[in-house]
């Protein structure tokens, strides 16, 4: 039961994230990778990790698409031309897609045996988000500290952008 | 249950579709989704082997790489617009100077 839908949410995500990379239209891209993202959502359910499943929708589905699409729908870029995509182009994206995913699973074969994971965390409810919180807000707290002093300096970096172009 | 193996194939198959994007696409914010792909590949994988040895810490991480990569849209975004904007070229291979003009 679990396997279905794993291959479901798989499948799910593979075909959204090729729609992503392949669609013309920019705004079509953006609406498939909110497809894959919530796919992977699903998968992080499946493997017991509830909480990151729903800061991935919130974060990515909810504010990261929201910002692509604003940006998207005032600047409003053309869509790819027809004639960039002959055989050529055809053959790179093949070649080269074969080429980094045979070198990842050589890579995976190494790996011997893994094991299953899911459930295998304890599941009791708020375990997690708990034992999250405790490292955190504990050992890692010079780490979240720094991550927020990143995102105000993206802030700063982002207002210092447009006042230079507006001069 | 779900086997550790096809967690890490399925983040290596979504990885080369978002490598592929990388390279082929030259629209800079359709590079930018595909660079979304690639992240939440990697995010996938920390998630499968954090949960197969119940390690929690990689599932923190995990919160800070979403963190990161949010910040990074949004610096990457504004700058993919405020190029477009001077310079009116859609495509990043037209992006020969991206510093200071030079009299």
């Amino acid at each position: 039961m679990i396997a279905a839908v794993f291959t479901l949410l798989a499948l799910a995500a593979i075909g959204s994230s090729l729609m992503t990379v392949l669609s013309r239209r920019i705004f079509y891209g953006a609406l498939y990778l909110l497809v894959s993202m919530l796919a992977t959502a699903g998968i992080f359910v499946l493997l017991g990790a509830e909480f990151l499943a729903a800061v991935q929708v919130l974060v990515y589905a909810g504010s990261v698409m929201v910002l692509f699409v604003f940006v998207l729908m005032t600047v409003g870029f053309r869509e790819e031309s027809r004639e960039r995509r002959g055989p050529g182009w055809w053959a790179t994206l093949l070649g080269l897609g074969g080429l980094i995913l045979g070198q990842l699973i050589a890579a995976l074969r190494s790996l011997d045996g893994g094991g299953e994971c899911a459930g295998v965390l304890p599941t009791s409810p708020g375990e997690v988000p708990r034992a999250m919180a405790d490292i955190l807000f504990g050992e890692r707290l010079v780490a979240l500290e720094v991550v927020s002093l990143l995102i105000l300096a993206v802030m700063v970096g982002i207002a210092a952008l447009r006042r230079e172009e507006r001069r | 249950m779900i086997p550790l193996s096809w967690c890490l194939v399925l983040g290596a198959v979504l990885f080369a579709i978002g490598f592929m994007g990388v390279v082929l696409r030259r629209n800079g914010l359709s590079m930018l989704l595909a660079v979304e792909i690639m992240v939440n590949a990697a995010n996938l994988n920390l998630v499968a082997f954090a949960t197969t040895w119940g390690l929690v810490e990689g599932q923190t991480l995990v919160l800070f790489i979403i963190g990161v990569e949010a910040a990074e849209l949004a610096a990457a975004l504004a700058v993919v617009t405020a190029w477009r904007r001077l310079t009116g070229e859609n495509e990043l291979d037209a992006a020969h100077s991206l510093g200071e003009e030079h009299e």
